[in-house]
């Protein structure tokens, strides 16, 4: 994804043909964004043009010599997390006790993962409890920190860890049961 | 924990470079979404133009009204007996035939002219001029206005304009200044053709007149029994100051008795006209900023008030008010909390939306009128918030393992929410501008002193504190 600086020049001046241009050009990513944070792909279509409009509407904002995708990224994740809190915003009154042990060694997974191709790791990924999802997201894909997750969807960082460990068990097992060489290596 | 890591390295890098195709059908949409709202931009600047000019206007027309009123009762003030008198005089007498002058401020406006056989005089008057032909042959005028201005002109051929409008009381003219008298209380009130002028001299009206109404134009004269006196004469101001109070006319009775003296010649403000104690409903809107959680503004919004008030008036311009008002605090949706528990493998969900609160508030407040005309005042005060209750929903569900979840329901829930303060205190000021005798509106900025949420209960440590302002109008029930 490539955007010419002019692009964006003209889409600050309100130029149609620009704004429909840069639409082409972030869509294809945007929309990956978008698909890991919801349910199905109309939503994430929604979102798409939700995000598509804040990232126009603050296009004076961006910095011309920072990273446009970094930028796009940001603005896209944020209203994705905007829309889900003013749907929802947990708030645990029972403490999340139970623990998840290894149950595997995780090398095995990982190199079961790396054969895999994005779009089988993503129906995997959907699976997972909403928030446990939306805190796997923004922690492993997204790169947000603990502290910026627990401010972002209102929970605790101890909240945020549990919801990623619970996802990555998950995960694992979830790898595991397709690829059932993995179990037969370990027990070898 | 390193292959922990590497777990999320492979993940991030699978997705960073993630791609989908382009859809032509979601551009529309999009592009729908951009050209709304950049109408809506449109309309609102519109919208905002549009009141901007309406206030222009309305002020224009404020500012006409105020200055008419105030040239009007400007020269009232100075002749007020007299046009109490004129009044008077009007209402005894039988025969009235009404003459109306084409505009009221205009002092140059000849709805009469009387000329006399030696002068040509020229009666104008400026307001209606009611004509009292009380005797066979004369011809009397009696101004509706206060007569206030009085002219003579007319150098060689010796004919003299007396003019009377509402705003001046002066005469001029070559001649000696020829005094002018409305009809008096004593029923005469005439200008006579046999009129005495201030040096002595005879004031002859010509009977070639014209007055409309006039049946007979050789017996036209202007008549007058009296001294024709301008208004500015002490003496004569005085003469029908004394003949007002013989007649039972207070100061500021006016022309046909009904319509009153503006009030802002008066000490007390407009809205009490007299009352020490008011009692008001009041509604309106009230407009909460919210607080933040997060990148989440809770509780911002437009809201009710409404209820009643008691206004005690402290004497001079303090005006002392409190009273009960019901109000709604909304926009609380992005607000939902969640109870969760597992067992085993399925979870447990009860997702709990708050949509709106509810408070009876005990406002108190002090006002202090200010300006020349006390229509306006400002004032400072508090108000107590109580709790009655609140409405919401309830979504609970069951999800096992990560399969879709079950058995989602939803229904209402009306009860007082914990976790929420059930006291709060809000102190404001306000600007009240009164309409009307009735109707008074208060602009009121406010701010909440003590937090609406209760912080223990969600652990929180945010500032739930809203500000905000409020619109209300209040109508006077006695």
């Amino acid at each position: 994804m490539k955007v010419e600086t002019e692009i964006i020049s003209a889409c600050i001046r309100k130029d149609g043909r620009a704004e429909y241009e840069l639409y082409r050009i972030t869509y294809g990513y945007l929309l990956s964004i978008c698909l890991r944070y919801t349910m199905n792909r109309e939503e994430a279509k929604e979102m798409l043009n939700l995000g598509f409009f804040k990232i126009l509407t603050n296009l004076k904002k961006y910095q011309l010599e920072t990273s446009f995708k970094a930028w796009i990224h940001r603005v896209m994740v944020n209203t994705l997390i905007d829309e889900y809190r003013k749907k929802k915003i947990h708030k645990e009154h029972i403490k999340y006790v139970e623990d998840y042990e290894e149950v595997h060694e995780s090398t095995d997974v990982n190199n079961a993962l790396v054969k895999m191709d994005v779009e089988q790791i993503h129906a995997l990924i959907i699976k997972l409890p909403p928030m446990s999802q939306k805190v796997f997201n923004m922690y492993a894909i997204d790169g947000f920190s603990h502290k910026e997750i627990a401010g972002a969807l209102g929970i605790s960082e101890g909240t945020s860890r549990w919801h990623l460990n619970f996802s990555r068990q998950k995960l694992q097992e979830m790898i595991i049961q397709i690829n059932p060489n993995i179990l037969k290596l370990v027990a070898g | 924990m390193k292959n922990e890591n590497n777990f999320y390295d492979i993940i991030n890098s699978k997705f960073s470079d993630r791609e989908l195709p382009f859809d032509e059908e979601n551009w529309k949409s999009m592009k729908k979404m951009i050209d709304d709202s950049r109408d809506s931009k449109r309309r609102i600047l519109w919208l905002f133009i549009s009141l901007a000019l309406l206030i222009c206007v309305a002020g224009a027309f404020a500012f006409y009204s105020w200055n008419n009123g105030r040239g009007k009762s400007g020269a009232g003030s100075a002749n007020t007996s007299v046009a109490s008198t004129t009044s008077k005089t009007i209402s005894t007498n039988d025969k009235l035939n009404t003459n109306s002058a084409p505009s009221t401020n205009q002092p140059t406006s000849a709805a009469t002219k009387i000329s006399g056989n030696t002068d040509n005089s020229t009666v104008n008057s400026t307001k209606s001029v009611p004509i009292t032909n009380n005797q066979p042959g004369i011809n009397t005028i009696a101004s509706g206005q206060t007569m206030a201005h009085a002219s003579s002109s007319g150098k060689n051929n010796k004919s003299s304009h007396i003019s009377a409008s509402g705003n001046r009381g002066t005469m001029s003219g070559n001649k000696p200044a020829t005094r002018v008298s409305v009809a008096q209380a004593s029923g005469i009130g005439s200008i006579a053709g046999n009129d005495k002028q201030a040096g002595g001299l005879t004031q002859n009206v010509q009977p070639a007149n014209t007055i409309p109404g006039t049946k007979d134009p050789a017996n036209n004269t202007v008549a007058s029994s009296q001294k024709v006196a301008t208004p500015s004469s002490p003496l004569a101001v005085k003469k029908t100051t004394e003949l007002a109070a013989k007649n039972g006319i207070h100061k500021t009775d006016t022309i046909g008795g009904s319509e009153p003296l503006p009030q802002r010649f008066s000490n007390e403000p407009r809205v009490f006209m007299g009352k020490t104690n008011l009692f008001s409903v009041d509604a309106g809107t009230q407009y909460s900023g919210g607080w933040q959680i997060g990148s989440v503004v809770q509780g911002k919004g437009f809201n009710i008030v409404v209820g009643v008030g008691y206004s005690h008036y402290m004497g001079s311009t303090i005006f002392l008010k409190a009273g009960l008002q019901f109000s709604t605090f909304g926009n609380m949706s992005p607000l939902t909390y969640n109870y969760q528990h597992n067992v085993g493998h399925v979870f447990y969900d009860s997702v709990i939306t708050t949509q709106r609160l509810y408070f009876l508030r005990l406002p108190i407040q002090v006002e202090y009128f200010v300006g020349r005309k006390k229509r306006s005042s400002i004032g400072i005060g508090g108000a107590l918030w109580y709790m009655i209750g609140s409405t919401g929903y309830a979504t609970t569900y069951q999800q096992t393992d990560n399969n879709p979840p079950v058995n989602m329901q939803r229904y209402s829930q009306n009860t007082p929410l914990d976790g929420y303060s059930t006291v709060n205190v809000s102190a404001h000021i306000f600007y009240r501008y009164v309409l009307s005798e009735k109707i008074s509106m208060y602009l009121m900025p406010y701010i909440e002193l003590t937090n609406m949420k209760d912080n223990t209960f969600f652990g929180e440590n945010i500032i739930e504190r809203t500000r905000g302002f409020e619109y209300i109008l209040s109508y006077n029930l006695n």
